[in-house]
C-alpha cells in the first residue's frame, strides 16, 4: 500500500523548510506532502493515501478536530500513525486529541527525526499484507469507498483479526454501520471497548450507535462515563443532550445543552440540539431554518432528518421533503450524504419526477462509490416507470415483448 | 553499518616513566569519559594490555625498563594486540626522543608539556581513527555471519493485576519496546506486549504490560488469565470497582504550575485516580511523610537540579521500603534509566500513556513478591513464555559485541541471543546489556553493547578463544569477495573484448 506522509503546519511556521533541510528526513522512505491549512490537508487526504498524519499546532482547535475526524474517517483508528508536534501540550489539549485516540506527541526540537522513524514504521507495516495495521486500514478504506465487494474482500482478508485486535473490531463496526446494520456495529464496538478500555473513539461510536438504535439508557451511561474523564468535550455534551431529549428528560437535556453552549455558543452541535428540541416540539419550520447553521452533522441527527423527510414525503409534501434533503445534504458528514440522496430519489419517485430521481440515483452511486444492489433495483424500477410514464403521456401502451 | 557513538567506554593504558606524572592525565582522561589504567614501564604495559585489552596506549618515550620503541615492537609482534593504536609522548622534546618516535609508525604523537584541550583532541582523534568501537572489533558482515538473530528473555506470566499483565522476567523491559510473548505451550498463540513498566523487589524484577496495548492473537488467552489478587485471596471485586493492586489510587502531583495540576486532577478523577497537589518537592516530602501508606504514587513533572532534590532524597529514604510509593518523573531526555523507585516518562506524552503509567504505580513490587510467595506457584497463572524480539548483530569485540534493534533495551538486562553461530562461538547464551544508544537522526535504530565475557574471566583469554575464529572467517569472507570480484572483472573484460570472429 503506497502511503504519503502529510505534514500540516497550523503554526504557519517553517516545518516544510526544516523537514527539507534535515538529513533525518532523507531516511523517511515515504513521499511527503505539506499543508498549512485544513482545506489543503483535506484535499491531499482525498487524493492520496495518508499515513502518518503530522500536525504542528499550539493548542486544540476546530482545525485539529477537522483533520483528526477526516483522518479517522478515511484511514481508521491508527493512533500510532498520528502525531502532534508540540513540546508542552496542555492537559486539555492532550485529552481533546485523546478523544480521537491520538496520544503521540513529539517535541519541536526532535520532530524531524521522530517523524522520520514513524514514516519508516508505516512503510514497513503498509508493505506487509499480513500485518494487522495493513488489514485494518484496508478494511477502513473499503468502508470509505462504500464498495460492498471491496468491504467483503477486506473482511475476508482480515479473517478473525477483529476478535483480538480492537482496531480491526472498530473497523468492522464501521463496516456494519455503513451497511446500516447497527446491531452488528454495536457488537463490534463492544468487543473493541472490551479489548482497550482507553480507546475513546470506539466508546463514542458505541454510544452513538446505541442512540441511533434507541438504546438510550445505554447510550447515556456510555457518554456519562466518557464525560467524567473529559468534561469539556462539546460533542459529548451535545450527544448527552440529544440522548436526554430522546429519553424525554428535557431538564437534563437543557443542562447539557447549556454546558455545550457555554463551551462554544456558535458550535454546530449546539445548533443541532436546538433543532432537535424544535423537531420534538413539532416546530419544523424553526428547525428547518437552523439547518443552514450546521456542519458535519453526525449519524444520529442525520437519521432524524431522514425520518422527517420520509414523513413529509409520505404525507404528500414531497417538495418540502426534497428541500429538506437538499439542506441536509449540505450539512451532514461526507459518509452520510448518500443516505440523504437515496431518500431524495424515493421522494422524487413519489412525486413522479423520474428524470430527477434518476439524477439522484447517479449522485447516490457516486457518493456510495458504486451502484449497490438496492440502488440498482431502484434504478431499474425508475427506468421502467419513466418509460411507462412516457408512453402514457404519448397515449400508447408498451408493445408486448415477444420471445 | 553506522555504529552509534557513546556505546563504548574506551579503556586507555597510560605508560609512564614516573607514576606521579600519570595523576593529572588520568584525571583529565577519566573526566573525558575514558577508563584509564596506568603501567609503570614496558613489562607492566605488556601485562596490562593482555589483561585489559585496552583500546589505546599512551606511552612516554622514556620508560624505566625500555622506551616507546620497545613497546611498539612488542605490541606489533603480538598477534592479539597488534591493532592497539599507540600515541607516543615526548616530554622533553629532545632530538633523541623525537628520533625514536620517528623511527616507528606510531598512530599518533605528542611532544612537550600537556595542553589539556589539544591533548584530548589528539586522543579522541586517535580513538576515532583506529578504534571507534574497539581495535579488536570485527563487523558481523565482515565475518560472513547471518546478521539476523532473536533476543529472548525467559519469563513467567503470573496473572492480571487490574488492567495489566504481570510478568516475572528477571529483566527490565524498556517502555518503548515491543516484545513478542511466545508461550512454551504451543497451543497458546503469541502476542505483542508493549509499554512495559518494571517494578523491582530486591533482585526480583516484574514487568507490567497494559492489557489494552496487547496486540496479536495471544491476547485471547492473556485476557482470560486469573486475577493476581493483591489482597492475598480476598473475593474478586464487583464490576466497575477498581481491582486491588496493593496501593491506594492517590497520587501526589508535584509541579510548580498549579493550573496544570487542576486540569489533570479534573481529567484523572474520571479514571478513579485522585491527585493531591504539591507545589514543591519539600511539600511532597511532607505529605508523604505524614501518610506514606495512603499514597499510591508520586508524579514529578520535572526534577529540578537544585537542593530540593537532595532534601527529597533524604525524606524519601526515611520511609520504610514497603511503604515507598513509586515515583513517575517527567523528562525530556530519551532513554532515561529507571531506578528501583523512579520511573521516567518522556515528555511530551499522551494522555493514555500517563494513565497507563499511573495505573502501574499502584502495583507494589513488595506486595507482589509477598503474595506470590505466600500463595505458592500453583495459585498464580505461571505460564512459561519467552519474550522475544528480532535484532541484528553489528559486530563482536573483546568483551562482547554490538546489537541493533528498533527500541532501547534497559541497561543491565540479561537477554539470550538466539543465533546459529554466534552463541556457540561466544560460548554463552545469556549476555548482559551494558550500554544503549541511538544512531544519529534515527531514534528507531537503537544499538546496544553487550557483554558476553564471564565474570572474573580475563579479557585476553576470552578474546584469544574467539579472535582466531573471527579472523579465519573474516579472511575467508574476504577471499570469497575477492574471487567474486575477480570473476566479475573477467566477465566484464570478456564482454568488452569479444573473441575474434574466426570467419572474418
Amino acid at each position: 500500500m503506497e502511503m504519503s506522509c502529510l505534514i500540516v503546519d497550523l503554526n504557519a511556521g517553517d516545518a516544510e523548510a526544516k523537514w527539507n533541510a534535515s538529513p533525518a528526513s532523507k531516511e523517511a522512505l515515504l513521499d511527503t506532502k505539506f499543508a498549512t491549512n485544513p482545506e489543503d490537508a483535506l484535499a491531499i487526504m482525498a487524493s492520496v493515501m495518508v499515513s502518518p498524519l503530522i500536525i504542528h499546532v499550539q493548542d486544540y482547535s476546530q482545525a485539529v478536530q477537522t483533520l483528526l475526524s477526516a483522518y479517522q474517517a478515511a484511514f481508521g483508528p491508527m493512533s500510532d500513525f498520528q502525531v502532534i508536534v508540540n513540546s508542552d501540550p496542555s492537559p486539555q489539549f492532550m485529552v481533546s486529541v485523546f478523544e480521537f485516540g491520538v496520544e503521540q506527541f513529539v517535541a519541536n526540537e526532535t520532530w524531524v527525526a521522530e517523524v522520520s522513524a514513524i514514516c519508516r514504521d508505516v512503510k514497513e507495516k503498509m508493505s506487509d499484507p499480513e500485518c494487522a495495521e495493513y488489514k485494518t486500514m484496508s478494511l477502513v478504506i473499503a468502508v470509505r469507498s462504500a464498495d460492498a465487494g471491496q468491504i467483503t474482500e477486506a473482511q475476508a482478508a482480515a479473517g478473525d483479526l477483529a476478535t483480538y485486535d480492537f482496531r480491526a473490531a472498530y473497523a468492522n463496526g464501521k463496516a456494519s454501520e455503513a451497511t446500516g446494520d447497527y446491531s452488528a456495529a454495536i457488537d463490534n464496538y463492544k468487543s473493541a471497548t472490551g479489548m482497550n478500555k482507553l480507546f475513546r473513539p470506539v466508546s463514542t461510536r458505541l454510544g452513538e450507535a446505541c442512540l441511533i438504535t434507541g438504546r438510550v439508557d445505554e447510550a447515556i451511561e456510555i457518554f456519562q462515563k466518557l464525560e467524567r474523564s473529559n468534561p469539556r468535550d462539546i460533542d459529548r455534551k451535545a450527544s448527552l443532550a440529544s440522548s436526554y431529549i430522546e429519553k424525554g428528560d428535557f431538564e437534563m437535556a437543557a443542562k447539557y445543552a447549556a454546558e455545550a453552549e457555554k463551551l462554544d455558543a456558535g458550535s454546530s452541535r449546539v445548533v443541532e440540539i436546538k433543532a432537535q428540541v424544535m423537531l420534538c416540539q413539532g416546530d419544523f419550520t424553526s428547525a428547518f431554518a437552523l439547518l443552514d447553521q450546521m456542519s458535519n452533522v453526525g449519524p444520529f441527527f442525520a437519521a432524524k432528518l431522514n425520518d422527517l423527510g420520509i414523513k413529509l414525503s409520505k404525507s404528500g409534501k414531497g417538495k418540502s421533503a426534497l428541500s429538506l434533503y437538499q439542506k441536509a445534504h449540505k450539512v451532514v458528514r461526507v459518509e452520510l450524504k448518500y443516505k440523504i440522496t437515496l431518500n431524495a430519489v424515493l421522494a422524487c419517485r413519489r412525486l413522479g419526477d423520474f428524470d430527477m430521481a434518476l439524477k439522484y440515483v447517479a449522485r447516490c452511486a457516486r457518493e456510495y462509490g458504486s451502484l449497490f444492489p438496492k440502488l440498482a433495483k431502484i434504478k431499474e424500477t425508475l427506468e421502467k416507470e419513466r418509460a411507462e410514464q412516457a408512453l402514457a403521456k404519448a397515449g400508447t401502451t408498451p408493445p408486448t415483448q415477444v420471445g | 553499518m553506522i555504529v552509534a557513538q557513546g556505546l563504548t567506554k574506551h579503556p586507555i593504558l597510560l605508560v609512564v616513566e614516573k607514576p606521579e606524572r600519570a595523576v593529572a592525565i588520568t584525571t583529565m582522561l577519566t573526566q573525558a569519559g575514558y577508563v584509564v589504567k596506568v603501567a609503570g614501564g614496558l613489562y607492566d604495559c605488556l601485562k596490562l594490555c593482555t589483561q585489559e585489552m585496552v583500546h589505546m596506549i599512551i606511552c612516554e618515550v622514556a620508560l624505566p625498563d625500555g622506551n616507546c620503541v620497545n613497546v611498539f615492537d612488542k605490541i606489533a609482534a603480538d598477534k592479539l594486540l597488534a591493532k592497539i593504536p599507540i600515541l607516543a609522548h615526548s616530554i622533553k622534546k629532545t632530538p633523541e626522543e623525537i628520533g625514536l618516535i620517528k623511527s616507528r609508525k606510531f598512530s599518533s604523537a605528542y611532544a612537550g608539556a600537556i595542553d589539556p584541550k589539544v591533548f584530548l583532541v589528539k586522543v579522541s582523534d586517535c580513538i576515532k581513527n583506529y578504534a571507534p568501537i574497539s581495535p579488536f572489533y570485527y563487523g558481523a558482515a565482515e565475518c560472513g555471519f547471518d546478521e539476523n538473530l532473536t533476543l529472548k528473555i525467559e519469563s513467567t506470566v503470573m496473572g492480571r493485576v487490574g488492567e495489566q499483565i504481570l510478568v516475572r522476567s528477571g529483566s527490565e523491559v524498556d517502555q518503548a519496546a515491543s516484545m513478542v510473548c511466545t508461550p512454551k505451550n504451543t497451543e497458546l498463540a503469541p502476542a505483542i506486549l508493549r509499554m512495559a513498566n518494571n517494578i523491582r523487589n530486591g533482585d526480583e524484577v516484574f514487568n507490567l504490560f497494559p492489557v489494552g496495548r496487547i496486540l496479536g492473537k495471544g491476547r485471547i488467552w492473556l485476557e482470560k488469565l486469573p486475577i493476581f489478587n493483591m489482597d492475598g485471596g480476598a473475593a474478586a471485586p464487583a464490576p466497575g470497582v477498581p481491582v486491588a493492586t496493593g496501593a491506594p489510587r492517590k497520587v501526589i502531583f508535584c509541579d510548580p504550575n498549579e493550573a496544570r495540576f487542576a486540569s489533570y486532577k479534573e481529567i484523572l478523577q474520571g479514571y478513579d485516580i485522585e491527585l493531591i497537589y504539591a507545589k514543591t518537592l519539600n511539600i511532597a516530602a511532607g505529605l508523604l511523610a505524614r501518610s506514606p501508606d495512603g499514597i499510591g504514587g508520586i508524579y514529578i513533572h520535572e526534577l529540578m537540579n537544585d537542593s530540593s532534590g537532595n532534601e527529597w532524597k533524604v525524606s524519601f529514604a526515611k520511609i520504610p521500603m514497603t511503604s515507598r510509593p513509586s515515583i513517575i518523573c517527567g523528562t525530556t531526555v530519551s532513554g532515561a534509566k529507571n531506578t528501583d523507585s523512579m520511573r521516567f516518562i518522556k515528555r511530551p506524552f499522551g494522555m493514555g500513556i500517563l494513565v497507563e503509567m499511573m495505573e502501574s504505580t499502584f502495583t507494589r513490587a513488595s506486595k507482589i513478591a509477598s503474595v506470590a510467595s505466600a500463595k505458592g506457584p500453583t495459585q498464580v497463572a505461571g505460564t512459561s513464555v519467552a519474550l522475544q524480539s528480532p535484532a541484528t548483530i553489528v559486530g563482536l569485540d573483546e568483551t562482547g559485541g554490538v546489537l541493533q534493534l528498533k527500541f532501547p533495551l534497559a541497561r543491565g538486562s540479561k537477554v539470550e541471543l538466539v543465533h546459529p553461530e554466534i552463541s556457540a562461538l561466544l560460548g554463552v547464551k545469556i549476555v548482559t546489556i551494558t550500554e544503549v544508544a541511538s544512531v544519529p537522526n534515527m531514534p528507531d535504530v537503537v544499538q546496544a553493547r553487550f557483554e558476553s565475557i564471564a565474570p572474573g574471566m580475563s579479557k585476553g583469554k576470552y578474546w584469544e578463544k574467539i579472535a582466531g575464529t573471527l579472523a579465519t572467517k573474516a579472511a575467508a569472507t574476504k577471499a570469497v569477495a575477492a574471487a567474486a570480484a575477480a570473476a566479475t572483472a573477467t566477465a566484464t573484460a570478456a564482454a568488452a573484448d569479444p573473441a575474434e570472429d574466426p570467419a572474418a
